[in-house]
């Protein structure tokens, strides 16, 4: 009985064994210094017991001499027994070293249900490339050519690809506006205004302050000071002078040098003197100076609108 | 002369006749102006519009700043000017080592009389030409605008009035910058012109040669005045009269400098640090009315508003440091403000 049972021990201790059985193996166990090779990690476990596996992670390096070039996403397949009921879980990392000798690969931990399953360490000799002490020495190699897919040169010409598309783009607008343009019945023509002459926009407006006939009400100030604003206008418009920011002095001054005759310059002069002297030093013009001093200005006007016409 | 200058007008209640009669006794009154002018003309040559300046600070009552290169007949101007009028006059020269002292006077002990006696300086005197007033520091510098502010000055325990008239004619030399303390805005505020002279013409610098070389004694001004004729002559510009319309056309620019926006001159805010202060207001007013006066007239016109304009203003427009980069000057300001300003 005693046999039996220790029989039937030894067999589940080694089924269960094999349900649980992580490795660590690698393409080739030489290595020349700097080559790459893959690694295998991998666990077998029977489908049959409940299984939870934790698959280790890793960053760029593997110990400080071994660095990962590569992780290759892990695999589900049966296992290489043939046994129906025992998967297996691989995973292959591209590895490099840079240090010569033998080198460690330490056990790899994979967590499975509540327990941790380690692989078998690894021992990968790393080989120092022969140098041919007889050979003389030679040049550093070339640089060696990479074949670039399309992708790659898109990657790297992606900005100018742009800027050509937005031309086009540009261009392709333009087009279609100037053709728009083109194709639309042009807009009627908006009316054109009707430039009135600076001289008949000034008698009228003399005509209108006549009719107003404020100096004799008593409004000498308002009078004068419409007056003189009359012939500012007009000297503004007639001749562009900024009348209205210039003094009687400097207008007159300024006039001088349009080549009117002297006579229409004193006229205009002398009105806006007694203008100025209602203005500025409550001087009361009498009738006749306020009837003068309009035909002044309106003399002023037709004389040098003549000018203009002919 | 004198009694027909103490005669007040209520300018409120003016009427045509009494501007009539004004103007007529302002001509009369004024005729003392081309003496002056005649006997300034015979030891100063060109340099009409410095004459005129300084004639508009004596008349209103105002000090003056000016700005010119040496040798451009300041001294010369202000020394005339005080001959015509047989004033006092001082000449100082401010330099880094002046005290307030030195201007104002002082305390002395009378060792003979066991007691401390007033010695007056040089600022009591009707004219005084403050030489390179930006070469002192800033004590002395205060000591004699206060001096100008209050027309007088405290030695120890008592106040002394300074003498009517007193005109201060204070020198800058734009060129020379270095180790000068210039005056900051709020002193140089209380001047009431800064004129900025330039060089004579051709013909004039011919003239000017010529009297300085030939032989003989040199013309000297004769007196024609008197100061209590500039007294009167100051109360009479008070009463030259100044229209309304006047009125608002130097508002408008003295807000033109301080709200350039609202005249149209939105490009002149990021250039004008400060306007014009009322004190600005007044100053034209005053010196419009002094100018007026000179040109024997009893109204002010907008001619004699642009006149002083610049004199008034220049001085009292801060510019910003983006004016400054662009070298842009108070005077551009003002030409463009005058030219933006409607004329009333």
């Amino acid at each position: 009985m005693l046999k039996y049972i220790l029989t039937s021990a030894v067999f589940f201790a080694a089924f269960l064994g094999v349900a649980q059985n992580a490795f660590l193996e690698s393409d080739t166990n030489r290595l020349d210094l700097g080559k790459q090779t893959y690694l295998t990690i991998a666990l077998e476990y029977s489908i049959d017991s409940e299984h939870r596996v934790v698959w280790p992670t890793y960053n760029d390096t593997l110990t400080a001499a071994i660095e990962i070039l590569k992780v290759l996403p892990t695999d589900t397949s049966l296992a290489d027994n043939g046994n129906d009921h025992i998967f297996k879980i691989s995973q292959r990392l591209l590895i490099t070293c840079f240090d010569t000798g033998l080198v460690v690969i330490p056990p790899v931990k994979i967590g499975f249900n509540d327990s941790v399953v380690e692989t078998n360490p690894l021992l990968i000799t790393m080989i120092s490339p022969r140098v041919d002490e007889k050979d003389n020495l030679r040049d550093i190699a070339d640089i060696r050519e990479v074949n670039l897919n399309f992708i790659d040169w898109l990657k790297k010409n992606w900005m100018w690809v742009a800027l050509g598309l937005v031309i086009l783009g540009v261009i392709y607008f333009f087009y279609r506006h100037v053709r728009i343009t083109e194709m639309e019945p042009s807009a009627p023509a908006a009316p054109k205004k009707e430039i009135i002459p600076a001289h008949i926009t000034a008698l009228e407006a003399l005509k209108k302050l006549k009719e107003k006939e404020k100096w004799q009400r008593g409004l000498l100030k308002e009078y004068h000071t419409e007056l003189s604003d009359i012939a500012r206008t007009y000297v503004e418009d007639r001749f562009g002078l900024m009348a209205h920011e210039r003094t009687s002095k400097e207008i007159i001054n300024d006039l001088k040098r349009y080549g009117i005759s002297s006579d229409s310059v004193i006229t205009l002069s002398a009105a806006l003197q007694v203008a100025d002297m209602a203005k500025f030093a409550k001087y009361k013009p009498l009738p006749e100076e306020n009837e003068n001093a309009w035909l002044q200005i309106s003399a002023f006007i037709e004389k040098t609108a003549e000018v203009t016409q002919s | 002369m004198e009694q027909e200058m103490t005669g007040m007008t209520d300018i409120g209640t003016l009427q045509s006749s009494d501007i009539r009669a004004l103007n007529e006794r302002i001509e009369r009154a004024s005729a003392f102006i081309d003496m002056v002018n005649l006997e300034m003309g015979k030891v100063i040559i060109g340099q009409h519009d410095m004459v005129e300046k300084l004639m508009i600070g004596l008349l209103a009552n105002g000090h003056i700043l000016l700005e010119g290169v040496p040798g451009l007949a300041k001294t010369l101007a202000i020394k005339s000017l005080s001959e015509t009028a047989s004033v006092q006059f001082s000449r100082i020269q401010f330099t880094p080592d002046l005290l307030p002292a030195d201007l104002v006077g002082t305390m002395i002990y009378n060792q003979k009389k066991e007691e401390f006696t007033v010695k007056k300086g040089p600022l009591f005197a009707n004219f005084i030409l403050a030489d390179e007033i930006n070469r002192a520091p800033a004590k002395v510098q205060s000591a004699l605008l206060e001096a100008m502010q209050e027309k007088q000055v405290t030695i120890g325990p008592e106040t002394f009035k300074l003498p009517e008239p007193f005109l201060v004619l204070a020198t800058q030399n734009p060129v020379e910058q270095e180790g000068t303390y210039p005056l900051p805005e709020a002193q140089v505020d209380r001047f009431l012109l800064k004129v900025v002279i330039g060089y004579p013409s051709r013909e004039e610098e011919k003239k000017i040669i010529r009297s300085n070389i030939a032989a003989g004694e040199s013309q000297k001004p004769q007196q024609v005045i008197t100061q209590e004729d500039i007294i009167a002559a100051r109360k009479m510009v008070r009463e030259v009269y100044m229209d309304e319309k006047i009125e608002q056309y130097i508002v408008d620019i003295v807000f033109a400098s301080r709200n350039p926006e609202e005249y149209g001159l939105g490009h002149l805010s990021n250039l004008i640090a400060f306007g014009g202060s009322p004190r600005a207001s007044i100053g034209m007013a005053m010196a419009a009315k002094a100018y007026a006066f000179i040109n024997h007239r009893g109204f002010v016109i907008p001619e004699d508003v642009r006149a002083v304009c610049m004199d008034v203003m220049r001085h009292r427009i801060g510019l910003t440091f983006e004016a400054e980069a662009e070298n842009i000057t108070q005077e551009q300001i003002i030409t463009e403000i005058l030219n933006k300003v409607e004329v009333p």
